[in-house]
């Protein structure tokens, strides 16, 4: 990456969407350009007809530069970033070019075999796209005498793009990226979002399928304390660093909990809970004119989460209610929540609303009549609309914190 | 994290020390005005404990961590521990790495390390550590060759390696890069440490190349608060703490944190480390103005160090004036209103040359003559100017040879 003047970025399943591609391809550029603005590093940001060219401050310094491709390389519908070298489209030019390459890689990590990779923008260019790698490929040997030619499976590989008649560019790394579709390209989603493993990592699952997350958090002060609240504020923010603006909605929700817990029965508390969070959630999505809401359910997890009681929790929503990892195993879970760096958020201790005020063994096969019969003689609509009343706006963008909500409790 | 002007106390806008000139700034640093106004402002605002789990103490939390992903996200692949000084975090890394290296006996220290690395190598003796000083070149350059062949011997045996950046008092860029491969062929295990204090934004180094197993930062050097530093320790992080307790910092060094000053460090930190090409350009021009004035004015004079370009920190000029005293010099260039050390102000009781001139074998005369001029991005060739006159007028008041027997 040292000194690399662009970023070549290749994208994912835009390729084949025929007739979107125009809008996709300005998305993905788009949500480039607005999440590495605030890192000062970037010059432009140009879709080309099968890349996105990002342009590099070359005065910028080195930890901005970095951070820039660390966002792509975690941008949905980026499929692969390499970091590039402009060179003067010339045979001359690019031997240096890519012999000087292949020397520092040899230094650096002492692969053993290589191939020049070499594709053609401009197709009047003299030679064709083998006769360049081939040509280019001698280069290499002449100057890294130890190193082998290999086609398939080598160690290292040298891209070399002719763009135009006046300039190629030169990489060495394709770095992978989540691959899917630009966030927003699908829509806004209202997400459930708690401080557990599960419901961030699902948040970033649709974010890959093109999803703009509206996350809500069900905030139960005093019963729960802040630091609960500052688990989801930091797991929102690792998931705005893909949206250029999220708002993070803090639901409060002691007195729905409160009442709940005194007029119904113990062992369907959890079922309720779900319930009026759907409608909550549900009633939020409505106002933003957003088609679904979405969960990090987990099917047979725990036990709000059996077929039974997820079609209980279900019928009081009227969108659909999307959830990315139904079908996951907890590994899997913790293996993305790693790599998004929020297993340590997660793993901080604190209190959750959830287990408030609930029995050691809650119902695991509650069915519609017993939850509205449970719920027979609640004012629910006023309930909902209290919650509406007491959220709480947090607006977070490229993963910070937009307001300063670190003023005393009002 | 700029405060704006009317946020500043009066004083803090005018020049400080009577409009001296400060040349000491391998010593310590003015602490950067904005940064000394925020201080003051988050010391009466956020001042709760970020352990405490109330909204405060919660914001109190996020700010020090904040400071700490700023510093970190520098540092790709470590872990940064804040602690109250440079010292302290070369003690942590030498006698941390040192406790959970049960097997490894031996601790490896360059000739020209800072007393703070020499004493924390010294404390571990009584635990069974066999301490081994690394001899260096005449420039204060860890003979490599030397530690080859020394590592071939006992590189088995290495619990830590401890190499600095930059030398204190000489300015010397150490190969540290050398001294990583080296480490890597013959003692695999062994726990490289390096003192960077001198080298934040006055050289330009890629922690990450060097790959050395942690690194300790010191605030005040590079303008921000004093009581103030860090250690960058390479994931997966494994050290004994000095200090347990409260179980703060990982658990690596239990204390209340001292979020407006890591706050602080960290602002300081993004401006040394992110313009530390900048800098050094500035400090490049501003040494060898510097240097080239004082030929001039004293033919005699000797510049240490290595001399070839990129051989010195550009923020240290080493130069002995043969047949004065170094502190005399210093003495009559305070008088005239320019400030400056003689060799390491950190310690500078010792009358004796130091072990740091001992160690490159200095010449007794050239010794006893020298003085540091400790330069700062912050400084300008207006201020380079006004020393050399004053060096040009009070130079020729402190005797010559007057104390050599």
């Amino acid at each position: 990456m040292t000194g690399a003047d662009l970023l070549l970025v290749r994208f994912a399943e835009i390729g084949i969407k025929r007739g979107n591609r125009k809008r996709f391809t300005r998305a993905l550029a788009d949500r480039i350009r607005e999440t590495t603005e605030a890192f000062g590093a970037v010059r432009s940001v140009r879709p080309t007809h099968s890349r996105i060219l990002v342009e590099l401050d070359p005065d910028a310094p080195a930890v901005a530069r970095r951070r820039v491709l660390e966002r792509l390389t975690d941008t949905p519908g980026v499929h692969t970033v390499s970091p590039a070298h402009r060179v003067a489209a010339d045979m001359e030019a690019l031997a240096a070019a890519v012999a000087d390459r292949a020397e520092q890689i040899v230094a650096r990590r002492n692969p053993a075999t290589f191939r020049i990779t070499c594709s053609r923008s401009d197709k009047r260019f003299p030679l064709t796209s083998d006769e360049i790698a081939r040509e280019l490929g001698g280069a290499v040997l002449a100057r890294c005498p130890g190193l082998r030619v290999q086609l398939k499976g080598a160690d290292l590989e040298i891209g070399v793009e002719i763009a135009t008649l006046q300039h190629a560019y030169v990489y060495a790394e394709r770095l992978p990226g989540p691959g899917g579709v630009p966030v927003g390209t699908a829509g806004g989603v209202v997400h459930l979002l708690s401080g557990g493993f599960d419901s961030p990592v699902a948040g970033s699952l649709l974010q890959v399928r093109g999803c703009e997350l509206t996350p809500i958090y069900f905030h139960s002060f005093p019963l729960v304390g802040d630091a609960a609240r500052e688990k989801v504020i930091d797991l929102a923010r690792i998931l705005s660093r893909r949206q250029r603006r999220m708002q993070l909605g803090v639901v409060g929700f002691t007195e729905v909990q409160t009442t709940l817990r005194d007029r119904c029965p113990a062992d369907l508390l959890v079922v309720l809970y779900r319930r009026m969070m759907l409608r909550v959630a549900d009633a939020i999505a409505e106002r933003l004119g957003f088609d679904a809401v979405s969960t990090g359910d987990a099917l047979s997890q725990v036990a709000s989460q059996t077929l039974p009681n997820l079609r209980t929790i279900q019928a009081v929503c009227s969108r659909p209610v999307l959830r990315p990892l139904l079908a996951c195993n907890k590994e899997q879970i913790i293996d993305t929540s790693r790599r998004l760096g929020m297993f340590e958020i997660s793993a901080r201790r604190a209190d959750d609303c959830c287990s408030l005020f609930v029995p050691r063994h809650p119902r695991t096969r509650a069915r519609i009549e017993h939850a509205e019969r449970a719920e027979r003689g609640l004012d629910i609509p006023a309930l909902v609309a209290q919650c509406l009343e007491r959220t709480e706006w947090i607006e977070l963008s490229c993963g910070r914190v937009c307001e300063p909500e670190d003023a005393p409790r009002a | 994290m700029r405060v704006s002007a009317q946020l500043l106390p009066e004083f803090a806008k005018r020049p400080t020390m009577h409009d001296a000139i400060y040349l000491d700034n391998a010593a310590t640093t003015r602490t950067d005005p904005a940064i000394a106004a925020q201080l003051a402002e988050d010391s009466l605002r956020h001042y709760a404990n970020p352990a405490s789990t109330h909204r405060a103490g919660l914001a109190a939390r996020r700010r020090l961590e904040q400071a700490r992903e700023t510093i970190a996200e520098r540092l790709p692949g470590y872990r940064v521990v804040f602690t109250a000084s440079g010292t302290e975090a070369i003690h942590l890394a030498i006698r941390g790495a040192f406790g959970v290296r049960p097997r490894r006996r031996r601790v490896l220290v360059s000739a020209v390390e800072h007393p703070a690395v020499l004493r924390a190598a010294e404390a571990l003796v009584p635990l069974g550590a066999e301490v081994e000083t690394i001899a260096v070149d005449a420039a204060g350059r860890v003979d490599t060759e030397r530690l080859e062949a020394r590592l071939a011997e006992v590189g088995e045996q290495v619990a830590v390696c401890a190499v600095m950046a930059v030398q204190n008092e000489l300015g010397t860029i150490e190969p540290l890069e050398r001294v990583r491969a080296l480490l890597a062929r013959h003692a695999p295990q062994a726990f490289f440490f390096v003192d960077a204090v001198q080298a934040l934004g006055k050289i330009v180094f890629d922690p990450e190349t060097i790959g050395a197993h942690a690194y300790a930062f010191a605030s005040h050097k590079i303008h921000g608060p004093k009581g103030m530093g860090c250690l960058a320790v390479r994931e997966p992080v494994h050290l004994a703490p000095l200090l347990t307790g409260g179980g703060q910092e990982f658990g690596l060094r239990s204390g209340t944190p001292d979020v407006p000053g890591a706050c602080g460090f960290a602002t300081a930190f993004v401006e040394a480390f992110d313009h530390a090409a900048r800098h050094v350009r500035h400090l490049e021009s501003l040494r060898a103005q510097l240097a080239e004035g004082i030929a001039r004015i004293e033919p005699g004079a000797v510049v240490h160090g290595p001399g070839e370009p990129g051989g010195c920190s550009p923020s240290i000029l080493s130069v002995a004036f043969p047949g004065r005293r170094g502190e005399q010099v210093q003495h009559a260039l305070e008088a005239e209103g320019l400030y400056c050390s003689t060799g390491s102000a950190c310690h500078s009781a010792e009358r004796k040359p130091g072990h740091v001139l001992r160690a490159v074998g200095m010449d007794p005369v050239l010794a006893e003559g020298t003085v540091r001029f400790g330069l700062s991005w912050t400084n300008t060739e207006a201020e380079i100017e006004r020393a050399l006159e004053i060096i040009a007028a009070a130079l020729p008041r402190v005797p010559a040879r007057a104390t050599i027997a």
